[in-house]
């Protein structure tokens, strides 16, 4: 008999040399989870958890579990300027996000309640009736692109009744966000425009909640008042551009990813049909299992991490999604288990600038996704409709055409948020 | 000196922990991996996911809540009148033998 041959290892350091997180390799499921696991095993095999990659001027990745957590939590040696790299089209640090101490902080403290369980329970509604009534407007016809139709306009929508705007501008949020995030790379002079109308909307809408306040997100930030300072008008400008950045694109994606998985992977879909209770646990397995973003940091004071001097001024990505599939921290990383006790992912970050939206966003998914299923517990994916992987600083499936039983309508009118979803949905 | 602390967590199962006076309620809770405790924010005060229920006995004897632990706890799923943010909990000897309620959900 022949003696086991080891499977080769590709070489830690040209996975590193060459890891570019705006391009990530997609494998025969149309991911780059496959990628991420292999760059993994070869960063095990070598030991080696940091590397330089050559990419973008060249900047440090770092992939352990244990070191991600570090760096997340040291704003001593790092710097959250570099949160995104390269960086969006935004002319200010954007708010929170790309700030440091003391300003981080002062600003967060003003914002945070409103971001709090309580809060976020009340916007429980909200998201309920953007989900049926978008759903209204598919689920006769036995097809959809739950990616576009779904996921996408959700965040949107809900990102505009927080800030206390109409429904129906969703649509806008979309595409100001897509320009913000995307089109300002690949193609600045169509973007630029784009943004210059979304800071002209939403400082006429701050004057107006100024005036006269509801009891949307927005007001409350307005008259936020903590040890006796306020966020000031250029703050929430910020305020409004970083929920748009920080909170349309992850959320559409995550919904977006577990929406396909769901439409493959019969058995665990009908588990969760039949205990949506169980939706609480699987939402933080898929923000594990198919985190949609690394992170970023820029050295402050020279650090040495897994064998590696980082210098100041250097940039650093933090592979969250490589970080989520750690062995060391999570065991069987590359199987989805729905019920997983302590997952203690980093997908929305850990430390002083942990995700603002993180009991939104899990409210938000684990609403989508159970009223969806309700509706619609029998479905399969499209395969000769187009399905797409968003690749770039926030990546997931964005396109995930399904076919199903058709069912029926169940209200006689349609809002007209839902009216302007389709129209854009519809587009190109 | 150790501090023996009893944590019950959200399915009602016990576990003892051995603490040191100095760290944070949370820190002995996440040091042991009690279920039910994220405290992703890493003792800074702003994510609410370390809430726990102090049993009475012990409360009265905890330095009282600040007005910014009290503004969160507030906004926390189903707060109650012994409710604390374990982060913000300092450990003292006096609090040997301590028994600690993890709120049922974070979030
Ligand atoms: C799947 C959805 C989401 C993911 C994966 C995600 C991920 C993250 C991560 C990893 C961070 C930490 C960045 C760092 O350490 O520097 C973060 C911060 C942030 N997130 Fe989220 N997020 C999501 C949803 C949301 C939502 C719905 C909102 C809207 C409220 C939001 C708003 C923010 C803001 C404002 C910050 C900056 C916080 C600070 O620096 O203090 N995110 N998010
Ligand atoms: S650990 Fe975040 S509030 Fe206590």
């Amino acid at each position: 008999m022949n003696a086991p041959v080891p499977r080769p290892v590709a070489d830690a350091e040209s996975f590193y040399a060459n890891y570019d997180h705006l391009d990530t390799p997609l494998g025969p499921d149309g991911t780059p989870f496959a990628y991420y696991e292999a760059f993994r095993d070869a960063a095990l095999a070598a030991d080696r958890p940091v590397g330089w990659s050559e990419r973008h001027g060249g900047f440090w990745v770092v992939t352990s579990f244990a070191d991600c957590e570090r760096i997340d939590r040291d704003a001593e040696n790092f710097s959250n300027d570099g949160i995104i790299f390269p960086k969006y089209a935004v002319t200010e640090p954007l708010m929170l996000a790309e700030q440091d101490e003391p300003e981080h902080m002062r600003a967060r403290r003003l914002v945070n309640l409103s971001f709090m369980p309580r809060n976020v329970t009340a916007l429980g509604d909200a998201i309920h009736t953007a989900v049926h009534e978008l759903m209204d407007g598919f689920i006769e016809s036995g097809r959809a692109d739950v990616g576009r139709i779904l996921a996408d306009p959700v965040p949107s929508i809900l990102t505009a009744v927080m800030l206390g705007f109409p429904p129906e501008d969703g649509p806008m949020f979309d595409s100001w966000t897509t320009a913000l995030t995307h089109e300002f790379i690949t193609d600045r002079a169509s973007a630029i425009p784009k943004i210059e109308q979304m800071y002209a909307y939403f400082e006429r809408n701050i004057a107006r909640r100024q005036k006269d306040p509801g009891d949307d997100i927005l007001s409350q930030v307005i008259n936020s008042v903590v040890d006796g300072e306020r966020l000031s008008q250029k703050e929430l400008l910020g305020f409004s551009t970083v929920l748009l950045i920080g909170g349309i694109e992850n959320s559409a994606k995550l919904i977006g990813t577990a929406l396909w998985r769901l439409g493959w992977d019969v058995e665990l879909r009908r588990r969760l049909v039949r205990s949506p209770e169980k939706m609480n646990t699987a939402v933080d397995e898929f923000l594990r299992y198919y985190t949609p973003a690394p992170i970023g940091r820029t050295v402050k004071r020279e650090v040495t991490i897994g064998g590696c001097t980082m210098k100041p001024g250097q940039q650093v990505m933090i592979v969250l999604p490589i970080a989520n599939r750690d062995p060391r921290a999570f065991p069987h990383p590359d199987v989805f288990i729905l019920d997983r006790a302590r997952n203690t992912h980093l997908a929305l970050g850990t430390g002083l600038h942990v995700c603002l939206g993180q009991h939104l966003i899990r409210m938000e998914a684990r609403v989508v996704l159970n009223e969806f299923l309700a509706r619609i517990p029998e479905y399969s994916i499209d395969m000769e409709a187009p399905r797409y992987w968003t690749k770039g600083q926030v990546q997931g499936m964005s396109r995930v055409p399904i076919r199903f039983p058709p069912g029926k309508a169940r209200l006689s009118t349609r809002g007209a948020g839902v009216d302007a979803w389709l129209r854009h949905a519809a587009r190109p | 000196m150790g501090i023996t602390i009893v944590f019950i967590d959200p399915t009602g199962k016990e576990h003892t922990v051995e603490a040191v006076a100095g760290e944070s309620l949370m820190q002995a809770a996440t040091a042991a991996q009690i279920p039910g405790i994220e405290a992703s924010c890493g003792g800074n005060c702003i994510c609410a996911t370390c809430h726990c229920h102090i049993d009475e006995r012990w409360f009265a004897k905890l330095r009282a809540a600040d007005t910014l632990e009290q503004d969160t706890l507030a906004c926390t799923n189903e707060p109650q009148p012994t409710s604390r943010l374990s982060c913000q909990v300092p450990l003292t000897d006096a609090l040997n033998g301590m028994i600690v309620r993890v709120a049922a959900s974070q979030h």
